[in-house]
């Protein structure tokens, strides 16, 4: 082994890399700088990726919006209940689906059946009103349910699943289990990585969603975080131009709230960019498959 | 192969193989019912296309105008622009989001430090959890012509460039800026596909003298092909989207000509008055063209590559 | 401007009046609120003795509560309200617990959503075959809603339950509004009309900047473009050698705040306005006075007076350089001084804004003018409940009454119209505009600001704007909120900006009138975009030099191909039926 190649990659490599980081942390850093800046210097542009003017102000807000505690709590029994439905109906699908043709005859027709949806949809309309007529307008289902089976994460854990030898499954039915076992006995333990991937991602998904707290919900005290973070940075966006009531007009003047948002926006991220490092240390070990080719 | 097994046998033989496969079928069964509860029953809503729909006549009281939404999409102004562009900006968009993620795994994988290659995954993540409407302010202020990246051009006495009003840079921006943000997504995909990878097949090619790039593209590179192809193959379905949010928070009348979609276009003429069934046309054309596209790579992915996306 | 003072001598006629018609008419009109009737008979023996108003038995009719209680389904769009107690909703709205204290409603919010996002909400909500109640309908709905038979007829409670005030406020206007509401003679809407010839737009600038430059005060249009270059030019001197906009605009060209609908206007050219040329109507930014206008861009454009990068603004960007000093003139409404300019304010007390009047500017301009339009219409739905049409009148009357511009009295709602104690009008499922008389209120506000004593001033927001008034002039760009008081003083009391310059427009008459502000006409709900979006584009291209004085006719040519000739069409047809109905 040349040692002295390796290296030049390697600095290369690392140099690569510790510039992506700098580019990736950038906006981070600066939605903090905002949160710590004070109102005026960060409405008229003075604000980079250090704080002008430091101050807590815009926290202390946040702490004492009920609301935006009352919004986290929706989030979380969102996420609570939303990742494992999720996760259940992915597995549960793509276990099958995952099967040679030969094994399961019928998998191509469920494959297209369920690919189908990714490509087609009827609309927000009708989909408003087959939930409302399920009776779950302003329920926590509302947010869940209609999403639940996602597709896109069933092919991908679909995929994994093929990287399983179907010897490994074969041994173990010889053994007398049952396909349900073997998905959760055998294949599940052996997917970690995957199933880790599937987690973040659908837990990412659940707590960045917004547009349906609006759709579903019908009071603000149901609103997810996302959904009522929505609802601030809205509120300053709106098209100032074309307002034309003197009553719109006059409360503008008291809602630009730049560094108050940069707040919220950092204190509703915080939460979800813990759940990678604590999903990471599947993909650093990672699993070994076996031996046997795929 | 086994197709022919099948049609030969007779239906006894059948209905073994269907007893044989019934838990397969049952642990279908929680899947097809979300599916056709909120996906195949609200596509009632298609119809939307082929009427004059008003919300307060609903579906059943809509008038019926046959092809006349897809006729005023055929003759609006700038439609074949916009076509032009949303094709251009996405086929770019979905080629690097897939080639950029995978270079960044396969550096990332070659990292010893295991401190460095924590911090560098997470981080790569960030963006990511970020919405557009915080990442178009900071584009902006990046960008805007006595932006960031204007003030530093100037230091080295370059003219300022007007990057959010040029036909030239606007594109670009968009495209790398929508790679850079979403590539964790991708990127955490080929990781755990690396992790798939058997050390052991590893290990004995560098006892046969194998250098690390020869491992890669000898090893890593086929093991996780699947999984590239599969996202290929799913991204097609997302060809006629070229990522409305993004550009309705950065663009402006300057850049119509190269970074108007189908989209944005579509919710500029929705504005004052919501058009529903044009957008459901739209919508619908979107559709099955990418069906189109989607069902002939999957072909082209099972005769020529051997491999069945899903 | 009307006055609309309510001396104890107008009430009590009101009172004799309203509760003597609504004691024999009680018998009568089918649809009056048995409920509520029984009440004004009561009422009305007593109202005849007393005068004054002042006892809790004589309420005028709208006050009076049903005897049974009206349940309506309602659902509302509103965002936030930093200027009412913390926390407030719709559905914590003290005025919620008024109506059903005073009045016997029950309003039940099927659904709250912030208002951009209202519309859509109630489009699925209709879809699926749920009608609200009382709800606001934009014209659109409104005229849908009518041929389909989904509106109950207002007429007989509007005269019965309708407080003086909004019969006042509707009629205040002429007959138009109530045609427009009306189908064969009975009143299916209650509009919401929206007066807004105090907010004609002006030309604000750096009069500290043009000080500096020791410029005149340009008289004309091309004294105007003159000066925004110089502006532009001087402008890096004076901040830092930031760049610096003469003139300051959002991408949103035809806009009138921070764009340039004001500019084309300058030259007699009226974006989004129907103007009266040759007994036609024809839509402003079609006249030859256009391509003046664009010429005028251009040639501030490629000197520098407009900024290289407009077309790239936002209004975050707009609001961004106004406050850090690289913004020198900008076209806007009244109100823009109290936002976003008072920011500019706050980060540079040294800075200093000043109006140009567009009315005396000299050549072939005018104002723009629109003087009144319909917002929505407040309306009731075939399946609400009895008395809704009653409990609409009451809760319109109330909306107004308890606005603070009012000078109602407002002991009947135990304080509770406060904003302190989390009322608000707007987070109410209807709403009427209050026409509020500025020149008399910026009169007594003057009036107490010499005599040092705001004792007299009877609304909230006269002695809201006395306090910002007296802080400022007192101790000026030392004083304590210095941003928010100099906006409001600028923006609404000074004599030479805000309100003041749009009060002496209007009183000039040298304006061109809005003519037209009728429903919106089948192939404008169609094509206005479209066609909006084809002028923005025209614009910003022929501003950069992409498009010259020869694609103009073109231009103006697909207009009207693409809908614009129907759109004139059916618009003077609307227009010709109100002016002479058959």
């Amino acid at each position: 082994m040349t040692h002295r190649k390796f290296s030049a990659f390697h600095f290369v490599n690392y140099f690569l890399l510790t510039l992506l980081i700098v580019i990736c942390i950038i906006p981070i850093l600066h939605v903090i700088a905002l949160s710590f800046s004070q109102k005026i210097e960060a409405v008229a542009g003075h604000v980079g990726l250090i704080p002008v003017g430091f101050n807590l102000e815009a926290y202390r807000y946040v702490m004492e919006d009920s609301q935006f505690w009352t919004s986290l709590g929706v989030t979380l029994l969102r996420v609570v209940i939303g990742v494992p439905v999720n996760i259940f109906l992915c597995v549960m699908t793509a276990y099958p689906l995952s099967k040679s043709n030969s094994r399961f005859h019928a998998r191509t027709v469920f494959s297209w059946f369920f690919v189908f949806t990714m490509l087609f949809n009827g609309g927000q309309i009708p989909l408003y009103m087959v939930i409302s007529k399920l009776g779950m307008i302003n329920t926590i289902w509302a947010l869940t349910l209609p999403g639940a089976m996602n597709v896109s994460y069933m092919i991908l854990m679909l995929n994994f699943f093929r990287g399983i030898p179907t010897e490994v499954e074969d041994a173990a039915i010889i053994d007398g289990a049952s396909q349900i076992k073997v998905l959760f006995r055998v294949f599940l333990p052996m997917s970690l990585p995957s199933l880790a991937t599937i987690i973040l991602f659908a837990t990412v998904a659940n707590w960045n969603v917004w547009m349906d707290g609006y759709i579903y919900m019908n009071t603000p005290d149901k609103y997810p975080l996302q959904t009522y973070l929505a609802t601030k940075l809205m509120e300053s966006k709106n098209n100032v131009e074309t307002l034309m009531t003197p009553e719109q007009l006059a409360r503008m003047e008291l809602v630009s709230e730049k560094t108050i948002e940069a707040a919220q926006i950092f204190l509703a991220a915080l939460p979800i960019m813990c759940v990678y490092p604590f999903l990471q240390k599947y993909y650093i070990k990672g699993i070994v498959v076996g031996s046997v080719k795929g | 192969m086994h197709k022919s097994v099948g049609k030969a046998a007779g239906s006894p033989r059948r209905l073994t193989i269907f007893k044989r496969e019934l838990p397969l079928y049952i642990m279908l069964i929680p899947g097809v019912v979300f599916a056709l509860v909120f996906n195949y029953l609200p596509m009632f809503g298609l119809v939307m296309a082929f009427q004059d729909f008003s919300p307060l006549r609903s579906f059943t009281g809509s008038e019926w105008v046959g092809i006349r939404n897809f006729q005023d999409m055929l003759a609006l102004p700038t439609f074949w622009t916009v076509v032009r562009n949303t094709l251009f900006i996405s086929v770019i968009k979905i080629i690097l989001r897939l080639l950029v993620p995978l270079i960044l795994a396969l550096l990332l994988n070659e990292v010893l430090n295991n401190a460095f290659k924590r911090t560098a995954q997470t981080v790569f993540f960030l963006p990511y959890f970020l919405s557009w409407a915080v990442m178009g302010g900071v584009l902006r202020e990046l960008f805007e012509y006595d932006g960031t990246v204007n003030a530093f051009l100037q230091s080295f006495g370059v003219d300022p460039v007007m990057f959010l009003g040029s036909n030239t840079w606007f594109p670009i921006i968009i495209i790398v800026s929508d790679v850079w943000k979403d590539m964790g997504y991708n990127m955490i995909i080929f990781l755990a596909a690396i992790t798939n990878v058997d050390p052991a097949l590893n290990e004995s090619a560098a006892l046969d003298g194998a250098s690390r790039w020869q491992q890669i593209w000898h090893i890593t590179l086929p093991t996780i092909r699947p999984i590239v192809v599969m996202l290929l193959v799913l991204s097609l379905g997302s060809v006629l989207s070229a990522g409305q949010e993004q550009i309705m928070l950065l663009y402006n009348p300057m850049v119509y000509e190269s970074s108007d979609i189908i989209d944005t276009l579509v919710y500029r003429l929705g504005l004052v008055n919501h058009q529903w069934s044009l957008s459901a046309a739209v919508g619908m054309m979107k559709s099955v063209i990418s069906f189109l596209l989607v069902v002939v790579s999957y072909r082209i992915a099972t005769k020529y590559f051997d491999y069945q996306v899903f | 401007m009307k006055k609309y003072r309510w001396g104890a001598a107008l009430l009590a006629a009101a009172l004799l009046v309203t509760t003597a018609f609504s004691g024999c008419s009680g018998d009568t009109t089918a649809s009056s609120g048995g409920g509520a009737s029984s009440q004004a008979d009561a009422a009305s023996t007593g109202g005849t003795e007393s005068t004054g108003g002042d006892s809790g038995s004589d309420l005028p009719v709208w006050q009076q509560p049903f005897e049974e209680t009206v349940k309506l389904d309602v659902v509302i769009g509103w965002d936030s309200d930093p200027s009412i107690k913390e926390g407030t909703t719709p559905e914590t709205n003290a005025l919620r617990t008024v109506a059903k204290d005073l009045f016997n409603i029950e309003l039940n919010f099927l659904w709250m959503v912030p208002n951009d996002q209202y519309s859509d909400k109630l489009a699925m909500q209709l879809s699926s075959g749920e009608i609200p109640d009382i709800l606001m309908l934009d014209s659109a709905y409104f005229y849908e809603f009518l041929d389909s038979g989904y509106l109950r007829d207002l007429t007989s409670a509007y005269d019965e339950y309708a407080s003086d005030q909004l019969k006042s406020t509707i009629d205040y206007f002429g007959d138009a509004p109530k045609t427009y509401s009306s189908r064969d003679g009975k009143l299916y809407g209650v509009p919401a009309l929206l007066d807004t010839s105090e907010s004609v737009a002006g030309l604000y600038y750096r009069s500290d900047w043009l000080e500096a430059l020791d410029m005149e005060v340009p008289t004309d249009i091309d004294g105007v473009n003159d000066m925004l270059i110089a502006l532009a030019k001087y402008g890096p001197t004076v901040n830092g050698g930031q760049s610096t906009a003469g003139l300051g605009s959002t991408s949103t060209v035809l806009n009138t705040n921070f764009a340039l609908a004001a500019y084309f206007q300058c030259y007699g050219s009226y974006p989004n306005k129907w103007v009266m040329r040759d007994g036609q109507l024809v839509n402003g930014f079609m006249l030859d006075e256009t391509l003046d206008a664009l010429k005028g861009l251009k040639y501030l454009y490629d000197n520098g007076g407009l900024a290289p990068d407009f077309a790239t603004w936002n209004s975050d960007q707009f609001e961004q350089r106004v406050t850090s000093d690289q913004v020198a003139a900008t076209f806007g409404t009244y109100y823009i001084a109290a936002y976003p300019l008072n920011l500019n304010k706050d980060a540079n007390h040294e800075a200093e804004w000043a109006e140009i009047d567009l009315a005396t500017l000299g050549g072939s301009s005018k104002a723009a003018m629109n003087q009144v339009s319909i917002n929505h219409f407040n309306v009731v739905t075939k399946d609400a409940p009895e008395y809704a049409e009653a409990a609409l009148m009451k809760l319109l009357s109330l909306s107004l009454s308890a606005n603070s511009n009012s000078t109602d009295d407002k002991t009947i709602y135990n304080g509770l119209d406060l904003p302190e104690n989390g009322a608000s009008i707007f987070f109410l499922p209807v709403y009427m505009y209050f026409p509020t008389p500025w020149e008399q209120y910026r009169e007594n506000i003057w009036a107490a600001y010499e005599a040092q004593d705001p004792s007299g001033l009877q609304t909230a927001v006269e002695q809201e704007w006395y306090g910002y008034m007296n802080d400022y002039l007192t101790d000026g760009n030392d004083c304590e909120n210095l941003g928010t008081a100099w906006g409001m003083y600028k923006s609404r009391l000074s004599e030479d900006m805000g309100i003041a310059i749009g009060l002496s427009t209007k009183n000039s008459g040298n304006y061109e009138p809005a003519y037209y502000y009728g429903p919106a006409t089948t192939t404008e709900q169609r094509v206005s975009s479209t066609l909006n979006d084809l002028a923005v584009s025209f614009i910003v291209e022929y501003i950069m030099g992409q498009k010259t004085d020869a694609d103009w006719e073109s231009f103006r040519q697909s207009w009207y191909d693409l809908g614009g000739t129907d759109w004139t069409n059916e618009v003077n047809e609307q227009y010709n039926s109100i002016v002479n109905p058959q």
